[in-house]
This record gives structure tokens, C-alpha cells and sequence, in this order.
């Protein structure tokens, strides 16, 4: 199972453009909300296995404490699965900072903060995977969204005595304000079955090429 | 040409949430049953209305945003009952059994294309979570109980070593961190075997009591108080240097001594040996700390007990 | 009248799609650059009509491109397309020198309104 699911290198580039339309239009979503421009990084993807989960988080988010918001997504296809789950992850923006983007006039509390995280986390994910999906010709439907901890550390991320995968494909985005110093990451992560789905989807991409 | 099933419009009733529309000016286009039966509104009162006349208590900024970032962004959002316990003040269904004020609610807005894919309207769903919430909220209060009962000693009701020890380590971090200082007070009561014999291990467990509860008077609340061993205690007191520690372990001293404890009439004389030292810069270690303390106590002990003894006094000279 | 047509894209898939989307006719004098200095070379040895520019590359990005064009007073009707759809890119873009801008993945609609509003086509 697991040597099956290397990329071969069109597979890959299809997939880095296509993450790369959804990357823009999450980016699109949070500019027009935080009525400021948005910095995108270049989608970073790869492959991470279940024994080696906390070393590659550690290696894609090299931050002490974070915040995460957990949300899943899933689809028609259930033969296999084709789903998987975004985390998006905060470290170092601070909450006031972030009620400023998008105009937040109420004092903070515990759980104002909390949906702060909540919101921009689904902003952020919606835009992401409906760019994905309208060019997989899939639809993409969510759970709501929910918070993983706060300034916790990146081992606390995945139940890794848990995990139902022996592979996942990872990707990673980062978006950022600099005049606001905000940033977060945004890790988008399907399980060995899921991937499966999305290579065959792929090949077909690519054959219409 | 599919047939629509006949009863579609009816199904909207039948679901177990509150469901109704709003558009962009926030006046209703469709009420379900759920919503009547919670609000005072029946969906022929209420659809043509504007959702904020009709509820003037509702958050009005707060759903004004969210709703408007659903046109801008065409997306699905979501409330929780763990940062926002409801949006509308419904009653809840335990008017019997009790234990909550008002419905505890997750929400959902989605929002409504046109055939251009624009956005119409936007749907929003709510989701009676009361059960959810108040078996949440039971676990959560029986956790803290949990870990406050795990960190106590039953007989005196102080901090239990394992959780003093924890507690001085972080102090311990702190000082070291900011450069501040700590004070660490080690005692022992004299003679406590022979308490134990002549008065029985119930007179012995009083004795412990009393004292834990003499300590308690006595520090101030910032100081942190543990039982340390059958018969031991250990305080450590933050921002107290060793001149402050020398008087306080003194006061200790006489509330220990100068009165008898009583049990079953009869009185019971007891005393303490008493170690302490302070942190400096060189030592900021919390076992150097434990160490220090232990060895000025066992001084005491051997000098004849009843005393308080100062680590720095009898530490050799570097 | 084919015109002479750069792509420049440092994503082989990208450079076919929108290969793909092009009018029948001009595929065949398509020339495609792996990146910006790439394209400059081939910029500055002959005229292209049009060069169809994408943003993010590494070494030279579009905007280094559009801003050594001006400068070295290329004139090459250029055409972005981005991934990044912010409105400050668009207006960046087009600060710099770039005829319009088609978001990414480019459909055949897409192109062919912006060549018709720009007399391309």
C-alpha cells in the first residue's frame, strides 16, 4: 500500500497548481475581509507517515505554542473515502491584532477569542477547498469547525496513538499580514485511502491535458 | 422531469431544529415550526419582518457580521454553544428536572445561490444542545473537583507532597527566570512517635490537623504550604528574603509551642524543629533548596529541637 | 494574423492548460519560458505579440519581469495569470505595465473575453 502512493512528477505539479488556485482564493477571501493585501507562500506538499507524524509537524510548524482549529471535509465518494481534515494553526498573532483585522470593536473575553480562531479558521478553509474542489468537479461538505487547544504544543496536534493511516498527504500554506503581523498556517491533510482517490482524479486531469 | 415529492414543503416543519431565511436586509422568508413553538412567533406573524424589530435582544453587530461576511465569501459558518451558549434566548425543556436557564445552541449559516451564483438569502439552522452542553459542563466541574481532591492531603487539608512539590519546582523556574527569590521552610514536630504512643493515632492525627491549621493562619496566602512526610511539613514563601523567613519561622515556632493542642480533654504540648534558607543566584535549584532546608532542620533536631535553625548559619563557608 | 505568443510559467501544467485554452490557430506559434529570466532571453531576441506572464516564480517573479520590460522598453502586450486574485495584485500588475490579468485555472471564456476587450482576437 504505501509504495503506491508516490506522486509521479505530473501528478505532483497538477496537484501544486491546483493547491495553488486554492490557496488565491482563500488569500482573495481574507484580503477582502481584513481589507488589507495578503501574503501567499508557495504550497508546500508532501507525504508524512503515522511514525514519523510529531517529528514532520514539528518540522512544518517550528513553533513552542500554538493555537489549532481542527475541521473536517468530506464528500459523495465513499468507496474509498475521499475526505480528510484541515488544521489551521495560530502562533504568535495576538488576539487584539487580529480583532483589528476584521473590525472587532467588543472587549475580548476567553470565548470571544476562541471564535475569533473559529472564524477566520473557516474563512480560511471554505475558500481553500471550494478552489480545490471546482477543479476536482467534486464538492466538498464541512463539519463545523473546532478548536484543538490553545497555546498548546505541536505534539498535541494528533491523537499519534490513534491514528487511522499509515501515510497522509500534507499540505501547507501560509498566509500572512505584515502590517498587522498576523500569520497562520493552514494544513490541509487526507489519509492514505483519500489520496488514492486523488491520484486516479488526477490522471484524469491530466490525460484532458 | 423528476416529481417533486408533494410533501417537500411540510419537511422543513418536521426537522428538530429551528430553521429560517434571511436576506441581505435581514427580513424573514421562511420560519419552521421549531421556531414558532420557541419564539413567540407563528411563520404567518413573522415572515416579511425584519429579524431585529421582531427580536430586539438578539446581538444585532455580531449577526450583522457574520451574516455580511456570508455574501462577501460565499461560504458556510458556524456558531458554538462553547464560545456563544445561544444566539436566541429560548426556553429549554426541562422545566421539571431543571438545572439550566435557556437553550444551549450550535448554529449554522449557509448561504443560498441565485442562478448566477450570487447569494439570495442565507439559511440559518439552530440546534437545541442543552443535554450536550449540561453533561459537558458536568465533566468539566467533576475534572476540577477531581484535581483539586488529587492535590490535597485527606487528614489536613493542605497540599499533599506530590502536588507542593510540583508547585515549588514551578516557583522554583520562575525565579530563576525572572531573577526574583524564594524561601523555603522546613519542619518537623518533635517527639511525634511518643504522641502517638501515649495518645493513640487519633490524638496524633489531630495534632497534625491543628498544626496544619495553625499554619494556615499564620502565612499569608501566597505562601504555599505542603505536608512533606508523615510528621513533615514544608512551606515556601515567594519574594521573601532570609531576614523575613527568620521571623515568620520564628512566629511558627511559638504557634506551634506556646499552645497545646486538645484532644478528648486532655492537652497535648507539642513542638517543632524548624530548617530554613533562601535562594540566591548561585543556587536555584529546588533540590539544592529541599537539601538546604532538610540539613538546617536536622540541626535543630540536634541541638535539641523546639528551634529554628538557618541553613546559612551552618552552611560551610565556601 | 497569428500572433506570436510567450507563456511564462515555471509550472509545466500550467503552461498546458492555458496552451490548452488558446484559440486553435495560435498554439502552433507558441514559444514557453520555464521562468522569468527565461523569458527575458527570449523577450529581448525577438517580438512577441503577446506574453502571457505568471506571478509567482522563483529567481525572477512577474513583477521583476513586467518592471525590467518597462525599463528595458520591451512593449509586449502582457496578460497575467495568477493564482493570487487579491485586488492589490491586480492593481500592482497593472501599475507595472501588464495589460489585464485572468485568474488561474484559465478557462477558454475567460481568455477570450480579455483578448475581445483588447482587440486581440
Amino acid at each position: 500500500m504505501s509504495n503506491n502512493l508516490n506522486f509521479t512528477e505530473d501528478q505532483g505539479e497538477y496537484l501544486q497548481e491546483i493547491c495553488n488556485v486554492g490557496m488565491g482564493q482563500a488569500g482573495e477571501s481574507l484580503s477582502v475581509l481584513f481589507e488589507q493585501y495578503v501574503t501567499l507562500s508557495v504550497p508546500s506538499i508532501e507525504m508524512i507517515t503515522a511514525a514519523n507524524a510529531t517529528e514532520s509537524l514539528r518540522r512544518l510548524i517550528p513553533a513552542e505554542k500554538i493555537s489549532a482549529v481542527r475541521q473536517g471535509f468530506y464528500t459523495h465518494v465513499t468507496d474509498p473515502n475521499f475526505c480528510g481534515e484541515s488544521i489551521t494553526i495560530f502562533s504568535g498573532t495576538s488576539f487584539e491584532e487580529l480583532a483589528q483585522l476584521i473590525d472587532f470593536e467588543e472587549e475580548l473575553t476567553l470565548e470571544l477569542e476562541q471564535e475569533l480562531l473559529l472564524e477566520i479558521s473557516n474563512i480560511i478553509n471554505g475558500a481553500c477547498l471550494s478552489g480545490i474542489a471546482e477543479q476536482l468537479s467534486e464538492r466538498f461538505f464541512h463539519t463545523p469547525p473546532s478548536i484543538i487547544g490553545q497555546y498548546i504544543a505541536v505534539e498535541n496536534l494528533l491523537q499519534t496513538d490513534q491514528l487511522q493511516w499509515d501515510h497522509a498527504l500534507s499540505i501547507k500554506i501560509k498566509y500572512s499580514v505584515e502590517k498587522q503581523s498576523f500569520e497562520c498556517d493552514f494544513l490541509l491533510l487526507m489519509p492514505d485511502f483519500a489520496v488514492k482517490y486523488l491520484q486516479n482524479v488526477l490522471n484524469k486531469l491530466l490525460d484532458e491535458l | 422531469m423528476t416529481n417533486k415529492f408533494p410533501y417537500a414543503d411540510d419537511v422543513v416543519d418536521c426537522i428538530d431544529n429551528g430553521v429560517f431565511v434571511i436576506d441581505k436586509s435581514f427580513k424573514i422568508h421562511l420560519w419552521n415550526d421549531f421556531m414558532s413553538i420557541h419564539s413567540r412567533f407563528s411563520a404567518e406573524q413573522i415572515i416579511g419582518l425584519n429579524l431585529f424589530e421582531c427580536f430586539p435582544e438578539l446581538p444585532k453587530k455580531w449577526f450583522e457580521r457574520k451574516v455580511k461576511s456570508i455574501y462577501l465569501l460565499k461560504n458556510q459558518s458556524y456558531t458554538s454553544w462553547e464560545q456563544r451558549p445561544y444566539i436566541f434566548k429560548f426556553s429549554h425543556g426541562r422545566s421539571v428536572t431543571g438545572g439550566v436557564e435557556h437553550m444551549y445552541q450550535n448554529c449554522c449559516f449557509t448561504p443560498i445561490f441565485d442562478l448566477d451564483n450570487n447569494v439570495e438569502c442565507v439559511c440559518v439552522t439552530i440546534k437545541n444542545v442543552t443535554d450536550l452542553a449540561i453533561k459537558a459542563k458536568q465533566l468539566k466541574d467533576a475534572v476540577t473537583q477531581l484535581e483539586y481532591i488529587s492535590s490535597i492531603d485527606g487528614l489536613t487539608q493542605i497540599f499533599n507532597r506530590t502536588h507542593w512539590e510540583q508547585r515549588f519546582k514551578t516557583e522554583v523556574e520562575r525565579v530563576k527566570r525572572y531573577k526574583n527569590k524564594v524561601s523555603l521552610i522546613m519542619f518537623d514536630m518533635d517527639n511525634f512517635k511518643k504522641i502517638n504512643d501515649k495518645y493513640g493515632h487519633l490524638g496524633g492525627d489531630e495534632v497534625l490537623r491543628k498544626t496544619a491549621e495553625r499554619c494556615v493562619n499564620l502565612f499569608r496566602s501566597v505562601d504555599v504550604i505542603g505536608r512533606y512526610g508523615g510528621e513533615e511539613f514544608c512551606v515556601f514563601l515567594p519574594e521573601t528574603n532570609i531576614e523575613n523567613t527568620r521571623n515568620v519561622a520564628e512566629k511558627l515556632r511559638h504557634a506551634i509551642a506556646d499552645t497545646p493542642v486538645h484532644y478528648e480533654s486532655k492537652e497535648i504540648f507539642i513542638s517543632a524543629s524548624i530548617g530554613f534558607t533562601c535562594s540566591n543566584k548561585e543556587k536555584n535549584n529546588y533540590e539544592a533548596l529541599l537539601k538546604e532546608a532538610d540539613e538546617a532542620l536536622y540541626t535543630a533536631k540536634k541541638n535539641g529541637r523546639n528551634q529554628c535553625v538557618n541553613f546559612l548559619d551552618i552552611a560551610p563557608e565556601d | 494574423m497569428i500572433p506570436s505568443i510567450m507563456i511564462c510559467d515555471d509550472s509545466n501544467i500550467a503552461r498546458k492548460q492555458l496552451k490548452k485554452v488558446l484559440p486553435e490557430s495560435w498554439k502552433e506559434s507558441v514559444k514557453l519560458a520555464h521562468n522569468g529570466e527565461e523569458a527575458l532571453i527570449g523577450l529581448r531576441a525577438e517580438h512577441f505579440d503577446i506574453l502571457f506572464l505568471d506571478l509567482t516564480m522563483p529567481v525572477l517573479d512577474g513583477f521583476d519581469v513586467l518592471t525590467t520590460m518597462k525599463s528595458e522598453e520591451i512593449q509586449v502586450k502582457t496578460i497575467v495569470i495568477s493564482a493570487d486574485i487579491q485586488i492589490e495584485a491586480r492593481n500592482r500588475v497593472e501599475a507595472a505595465g501588464a495589460l489585464d490579468f485572468i485568474k488561474k485555472p484559465v478557462s477558454s471564456e475567460a481568455l477570450i473575453a480579455v483578448l475581445t476587450k483588447h482587440n486581440l482576437i
